[in-house]
């Protein structure tokens, strides 16, 4: 046993006044009495018991002194573990997985307990810090001693809806290899368990503490324990949501691709009912059967026909027994449509080239026809240069960067598909154009021909000049009346999609170890405006939840649920849902060894305290049972 | 304001006072009641303020106190006196700390490290100037890392602060993120910017093309960005594959980025790396000079042939080129190297070229080419195909539909082969077992009616199987299982026992193959070899490694009319022997007018008249394969031409020559081009991506690659069945796991790490589209000397380190008084008994 202050032993000398105050001989009091006959038998007796007397003092004087020695030791802080006091930093898990709750306390609220219980222990001495892991680990307090502030911020973690990060599982040990006098004891479940193994075992993992690393020699590495909560007899079944998609399909009619995944940690195969409602949780507007195996994963692909754009949520139905997880049972869902292509026309005669982008423009469509060419994100020209950024020029003719030495015109062109495979041709036939109207020119250097004159001449093709783009379609469109055709809007469509690499709209949820995708959000927002007026945009969430928009940009949103980003050219919802595999798919009890598990108990000083206040009970009791005086 | 950590012992309170009420109430000690009421009264306070103590009473302070974490960066970005400067500053910080308050060192660079203090920090800064300390703590400035770990190291009831030392260019993350969690947790940060590298450095920064997919033909303009921190003048060149294709001399000015543009024509299809490489006038790091990409062309099927003699191959390579193909023909060493440089091409031709020629990483390449990523290989007829090129049992002759195998015809006169074979000590471990392996490969080719025999030699000769009949494969392999490396190296007496054997033996052809791997003792060698000679016995060697006596074995070769190897590679021993025994035993060629026979029917053939192919004035005689198709045979009934499927890829066998030697007819033949175009496009790697879309990025060592499959109407494709197929530099490969994420959407997510580039291969099982993605590991970030700091950095409170100890914001801590109560309580025991006993 050592002792944490060993100068508070000191105080043992009080005991030496203490046995000196029981050597005085206390006096009698004095009375006056007129009868000595009565006094003589008393004080015969008084001397029979003097031996007795002088005991009970003995025993009064011992019990005394042992109270004052636990006090004493009390003071001095002892500890049965005679090692060197290191500092301890608790890392609780957050992740999805410790939500699991079986017979009522989830593992969460074990993990807590736990470290309730480290800090109730702590000497005055031992330092704790209080730390969280999941996605990213979070520092509650910095080291104390100071028990009330460790347990008023233990109380304000809460488990979180994301997975565990392998990286934040190499922090840990990072931490512990620091040689900072710190050792790290993570309170986790099976599944952090297993991060954090994995994590050990990876290559960079190993990396940490090389030879060049000062703390191998300069100071003692501390040590990574993990305290494995949850050890639940058998795997707590759990099913859950684990990928979620909704996505609007081309083609018009309003169709919606969706796509569900369930993971399983039951030990049987499971029938689960996925209801699909719209716009609020209970308007359920369809039911899916879905099996899925023991400890598997099983999914649904499915076309909505007639879906309408906005807010959609998909959850699993009553399962057969209780579900561990709550947070995975539901998934929000953005069902979003295209921002469409803003599209001017330039040319003598627009009507028939803005017929063709018209029909494209359609609720849901891909183009939108809009007057000023300035603010247009693609300009279709036919007789003309046009210098915007995304240009559809027909019918080329003067001075332009984007052909080179137009001549006359050709007699009767033979058109040779140069790439038939480009994905600027699909759904078209171009060898069967017949590019009425075409002249001599030749495309820039590093233009992509893809279809040419017998004898050379380009007639379509792609170019590239300082950053801006443009398709070059070497016809007159009214000639022949191409522009009543149905190739021409095909052709049209193909080439705009091709120059504005139409991207992919955002998905339908987040995951929640992601930061959210502002950005391609706020693009979909018809009048957002551009990039510099993003500054004004917030992103409010759960819980209160208010981010700008540069800090929703980086930060993972650990919480599922429904977000909002708003600003001055509208608003758009953000689902984010938990969405992990490994964190859905609990594990159960395994006969693996964990780290010894951490010290809970009561000090020892507490337990001297409790004895010195007995004993000087049943002192007062014991002396007060005699006559004295 | 007390504060009780453990409110829940006060309850104690409760039964301790009513035990004390009730002793003292019934109390039957006489004593004067001021005494007994001072006395009961103290023993009942002394209780109470144990108890009190038992509760942990906490009371808060406020502390003008700080903790103060030094981080500095040690990385390549800062110089070693930038830092050593830095230190001092540092130091004289410290000084200025109050009594009361506390510091930290950290270093931080590819990691971050406790240091004791900035003495022993300067003499890690001495070992680096000196370069004898290990440097790989300066490969990166993991700034952001460093900050979210030093978190854990603020004790609490201090002010935390942290001082940065750092020029403020982080290669790991954006330090915004962490240094607003650090605000948050009441960290009050400060840089002090550190000057930075003060060497003249220049760099490429990138190489972007425009395009990451071009079309044959298209003029791709790629972009290179240098930066230098001074003004220097410099070169910069475009090199493709390895060769400097533009050059263009710069002026560089400090701390400006420039980007030059080079506007380059693809040319050739497939896989196309680029490369721009910086020569400037004055540098200090080397590894920045040069930046690169891969740009995949689509265009025209692109053939390799591979034959000893390019010339010989004008003719194939003009007709086909006729038939819209681009063919590379290269002499024997033409094999790319890497799985990067194989995917350059959609069908490789071995036209004439031995196996010895290539190393087992080559051939196990060709072999993943055809049978993992769908590519063609055809190998042709001649004296170095096949067996005779030693490809017996290789991962070569695997992907192919025809075996060197074959029944020697009974009218070839019969051979006895000795295989003289050094197993000293320096063949221990590999050597000696792919010795084992040529020799059982060996053996295995020979007729019944020839004879096999093998010494083994290390001081002296070993019998590891006697002259035996090559039908008895069973026995001579166990013999051969005997050779086990030991001892040293005297190679004569083996040569004359072997000698002595190969004399008694009937047989009509006598060879001796030697192989050795170090320098034998000196002797008569070319006197043995003369007898060996006249005796009608040939004499071919190896010397494997280094260390072997390659004059020695050049001249027992020539003076025994036989052929000398030389390789360092020992997994060509087995190729060098089995090569050698088919040109022994001059039974693997025939030589006649053969015509052409169709056997089967193909869409390979279609548009040919198959009964009108040209003759052949000879071949290598082969057979196929059991899942091999033979298409076309010689009328003396050998296969001439043969498919078979190997894997995702095709192998094609044609057993004749395309080159004057047997196939003249070939080459006059009107058809020749059509025919084998014909061929060939059944042939070549057909790599149909479209409807696979890839958006790919790098962070975090991890390659993460979103896929969206589409089908021709352009709607997403669910349900698909992915294989992925990743091969890295080194030859590994493995298969990552494709995920489906949403309707259409899959994922891969890799680890890079150890990884220097990579060839991922993704294809649809159910569609046949596949597509490739390359991996090329940039030059560490720490090396690209990013022009500004970190933005978030400038955004901090400045603090000059004079004013470090001033300012310190005070810190509420609560401090435990529970030692107070109990030497209360002991005080209080005393006053009661003193009570009691006067």
């Amino acid at each position: 046993m050592t002792f944490t202050a060993p100068a508070m032993l000191w105080w043992l000398l009080a005991a030496l006044p203490l046995i000196a105050l029981f050597i005085i001989r206390v006096r009698p009091r004095r009375r006056t009495t007129v009868a000595w006959f009565l006094w003589e038998g008393v004080v015969a007796e008084r001397r029979h018991n003097a031996l007795w007397k002088r005991l009970r003092d003995l025993w009064s004087l011992l019990l005394l002194l042992v109270a004052l020695i636990a006090a004493v030791l009390a003071l001095a802080e002892p500890r049965t573990d005679d090692r060197e006091q290191r500092d301890v930093l608790l890392v609780l898990d957050t992740s999805l997985s410790m939500q699991a709750t079986v017979d009522g306390d989830s593992r969460f609220e074990r993990a807590r307990d736990v470290a309730a219980a480290v800090i109730d222990t702590l000497d005055g001495n031992r330092r704790v810090a209080l730390a969280s892991a999941d996605i990213a680990l979070h520092h509650h307090a910095a080291r104390t001693t100071d028990g009330r502030s460790l347990r008023e911020q233990l109380a304000t973690i809460e488990p979180s809806d994301t997975g565990l990060d392998a990286q934040v599982a190499r922090e840990l040990q990072a931490l512990a290899d620091l040689g900072d006098g710190l050792d790290v004891v993570f309170i986790s479940d099976r599944q952090g368990l297993h991060v954090v193994r994995s994590a050990a075992a990876s290559p960079t993992g190993s990396t940490e503490g090389s030879a060049d690393s000062p703390s191998a020699g300069e100071n003692p590495r501390g040590s990574l324990s993990v305290h494995v909560v949850g050890d639940e007899r058998e795997v707590p079944a759990n099913l859950g949501l684990v990928a979620a998609d909704l996505r609007r399909l081309d083609g018009g009619d309003r169709r919606a691709g969706l796509y569900l995944q369930v993971a399983s940690s039951a030990a049987d195969s499971r029938s689960v009912e996925i209801h699909l409602a719209q716009g609020r949780p209970d308007n359920v507007v369809a039911l899916h059967q879905l099996t899925v195996p023991a400890q598997g994963i099983a999914d649904i692909s499915r076309v909505i026909e007639d879906a309408e754009a906005g807010l959609w949520y998909a959850s699993l139905g009553t399962s057969e027994t209780a579900d561990a997880v709550e947070s995975d049972q539901r998934v929000p869902l953005v069902l979003r449509d295209r921002v469409p292509l803003a599209v001017a026309v330039l040319a003598q005669q627009p009507y028939f080239i803005e017929a063709a982008a018209r029909s494209f423009a359609h609720q849901g469509g891909p183009f939108r026809l809009q007057p000023d060419p300035i603010t247009a994100d693609l300009v279709v020209a036919q007789g003309r240069s046009s210098e915007s950024r995304l240009n559809v020029i027909m019918q080329p003719d003067g001075d332009s960067p984007w052909w080179q030495e137009p001549g006359a015109a050709l007699e009767r062109p033979a058109p040779v598909v140069v790439l038939p495979e480009h994905p600027a041709l699909r759904h078209l036939s171009p060898g069967l154009l017949g590019f009425a109207g075409a002249r001599e020119l030749q495309a820039p250097p590093g233009s992509v021909v893809l279809v040419q004159d017998v004898d050379g001449t380009p007639l379509l093709y792609l170019a590239s000049v300082d950053g801006r783009r443009a398709a070059v379609v070497n016809l007159d469109p009214h000639a022949d009346d191409f522009v009543l055709q149905a190739a021409f809007p095909i052709l049209l469509h193909g080439l705009a999609a091709d120059l504005a690499g139409l991207q992919p709209l955002p998905p339908a949820v987040t995951a929640a170890d992601q930061p959210l995708p502002v950005d391609r959000i706020h693009s979909t927002v018809a009048d957002a405006g551009s990039p510099a007026d993003a500054k004004d945009w917030r992103v409010h969430g759960p819980r209160s939840v208010e981010w700008s928009l540069s800090e929703a940009r980086h930060r993972p949103v650990r919480r599922a649920g429904l977000y909002r980003l708003s600003g001055p050219g509208g608003s758009a919802s953000i689902s984010v849902a938990s969405l992990d595999v490994e964190e859905s798919r609990l594990q159960g009890a395994d006969s693996s060894t964990v780290a010894p598990a951490i010290a809970a108990a009561w000090m020892p000083a507490w337990w001297l305290l409790v004895i010195a206040a007995g004993v000087l009970l049943l002192e007062h009791w014991w002396y007060h049972r005699r006559v004295v005086g | 304001m007390i504060e009780w950590a453990h409110p829940a012992s006060l309850w104690l309170l409760l039964p301790a006072v009513v035990l004390w009420w009730w002793s003292t109430h019934r109390s039957i000690v006489d004593r004067p009641a001021r005494s007994f009421w001072w006395a009961a009264g103290l023993r009942l306070a002394a209780i109470v303020c144990v108890i009190l103590a038992l509760a942990r009473p906490t009371l808060p302070l406020l502390q003008e106190r700080q903790h103060v974490v030094f981080l500095v960066d040690v990385s390549h970005s800062q110089s070693i006196d930038g830092i050593d400067a830095h230190l001092a500053e540092i130091e004289a910080a410290i000084d200025g700390l109050e009594s009361d308050d506390s510091w930290q060192l950290f270093a931080v660079g590819s990691e971050i490290q406790t240091v004791a203090d900035p003495e022993t920090l300067r003499g890690r800064l001495r070992d680096w100037r000196d370069h004898t300390g290990a440097a790989g703590l300066r490969d990166a400035s993991r700034l952001a890392a460093g900050l979210a770990r030093v978190r854990a190291a603020f004790p609490g009831g201090f002010a935390h602060r942290l001082i940065i030392s750092s020029d403020g260019r982080p290669t790991d993350a954006d330090l915004a993120p962490v240094l607003t969690r650090l605000a948050e947790e009441g960290v009050d940060v400060h840089w002090w910017r550190t000057p930075g590298l003060d060497e003249a450095e220049a760099l490429v920064a990138s190489l972007t093309p425009s395009v990451a997919k071009a079309y044959d033909g298209e003029v791709v303009r790629f972009t290179a960005r240098v930066r230098a921190n001074r003004a220097m003048p410099a070169t910069l060149r475009l090199l493709h594959r390895g060769v400097v294709v533009d050059r263009q001399q710069l002026q560089l000015t400090a701390g400006a980025d420039r980007d030059v543009v080079f506007d380059m024509p693809m040319v050739v299809a497939g896989a196309s790396d680029w490369t721009a490489e910086l020569v400037p006038a004055e540098d200090h790091f080397t590894a920045n000079n040069s930046a690169s990409t891969t740009v995949a062309v689509a265009g025209e099927p692109r053939i390799l042939v591979l034959h000893e003699n390019p010339r010989a191959m004008r003719g194939f390579a003009r007709a086909l080129e006729g038939q819209d193909f681009a063919v590379d023909v290269r002499a024997e060493h033409g094999l790319p190297a890497d799985m990067n440089g194989l995917l350059a091409f959609d069908a490789v031709v071995l036209a004439q070229v031995p196996a010895t020629r290539m190393s087992t990483r080559q051939m196990t390449n060709l072999q993943r080419f055809v049978g993992d990523f769908g590519g063609g290989l055809m190998m042709l007829g001649s004296e170095e195909s096949f067996g005779l090129g030693g490809y017996y049992q290789t991962p070569i002759e695997e992907a192919l539909p025809l075996v060197s195998r074959y029944e020697k015809e009974k009218e070839k006169p019969s051979l006895a082969l000795m295989l003289v074979i050094d197993k000293s000590g320096s063949m221990q471990g590999l050597p000696i077992s792919l010795a084992r392996q040529a020799a059982k490969a060996a053996s295995e080719m020979l007729s019944p009616r020839d004879q096999v025999a093998v010494v083994g030699f290390d001081g002296s000769p070993f019998v590891a199987c006697d002259l035996t009949f090559a039908g008895d494969i069973g026995s001579i392999h166990n013999a051969i299982d005997r050779l086990a490396a030991d001892g040293g190296t005297n190679m004569y007496p083996a040569m004359t026992l072997a000698y002595d054997m190969l004399q008694r033996t009937a047989a009509q052809m006598k060879h001796m193959i030697i192989l050795g791997d170090g320098q034998s003792q000196p002797a008569d060698f070319a006197g043995i070899t003369r007898r060996c000679a006249d005796a009608g016995i040939s004499v071919s060697t190896v010397a494997l490694g280094g260390g072997a006596d390659r004059a020695l074995m050049e001249t027992i070769a020539e003076i025994g009319n036989g052929r000398s190897y030389q390789t360092m590679d020992p997994s060509q021993v087995p190729q060098i022997f089995t090569k050698e025994t088919m040109e022994a035993s001059r039974s693997a060629i025939k030589e006649d007018v053969f015509t052409a026979v169709p056997v089967d029917d193909h869409p390979m053939l279609a548009g040919t008249d198959v009964s009108a192919l040209p003759v052949s004035f000879g071949y290598v005689m082969t057979q196929p394969k059991p899942t091999a198709q033979v298409l076309v045979a010689h009328d003396s009934g050998d296969p001439l031409l043969a498919v078979s499927r190997f894997g995702l890829g095709t192998g094609v066998a044609f057993t004749a020559d395309l080159s004057e030697r047997w196939g003249g007819d070939w080459l006059a033949w009107d058809g020749m081009g059509k025919f084998w175009a014909q061929v060939l496009r059944s042939l070549v790697r057909k790599a149909d991506a479209s409807g696979m879309l890839v958006d790919q990025r790098l962070s975090d060592d991890r390659w993460h690659i979103d896929l969206e499959r589409r089908d021709e109407r352009g709607e997403p494709m669910t349900d698909v069945r992915w294989h992925a197929l990743l091969m890295d530099g080194q030859g590994g490969q493995f298969e990552p796991p494709v995920r489906t994420i949403g309707y259409g959407r899959y994922e891969l997510s890799i680890d890079t790490t150890g990884i220097d580039r990579a060839t991922l291969q993704l294809r649809d099982l159910d569609a046949d589209k596949s597509t490739d993605l390359h991996f090329q590991r940039p030059y560490p970030a720490e090396f690209a000397l990013a022009k500004a700091a970190d933005p978030a950095l400038a955004d901090l409170q400045t603090l000059a380190p004079a004013d470090l100890g001033r300012s310190v914001r005070s810190v509420e801590e609560r401090s435990s008084i529970a030692h107070w109560f109990i030497a209360l309580a002991l005080a209080l025991l005393g006053g009661g008994v003193l009570f009691r006993r006067l």
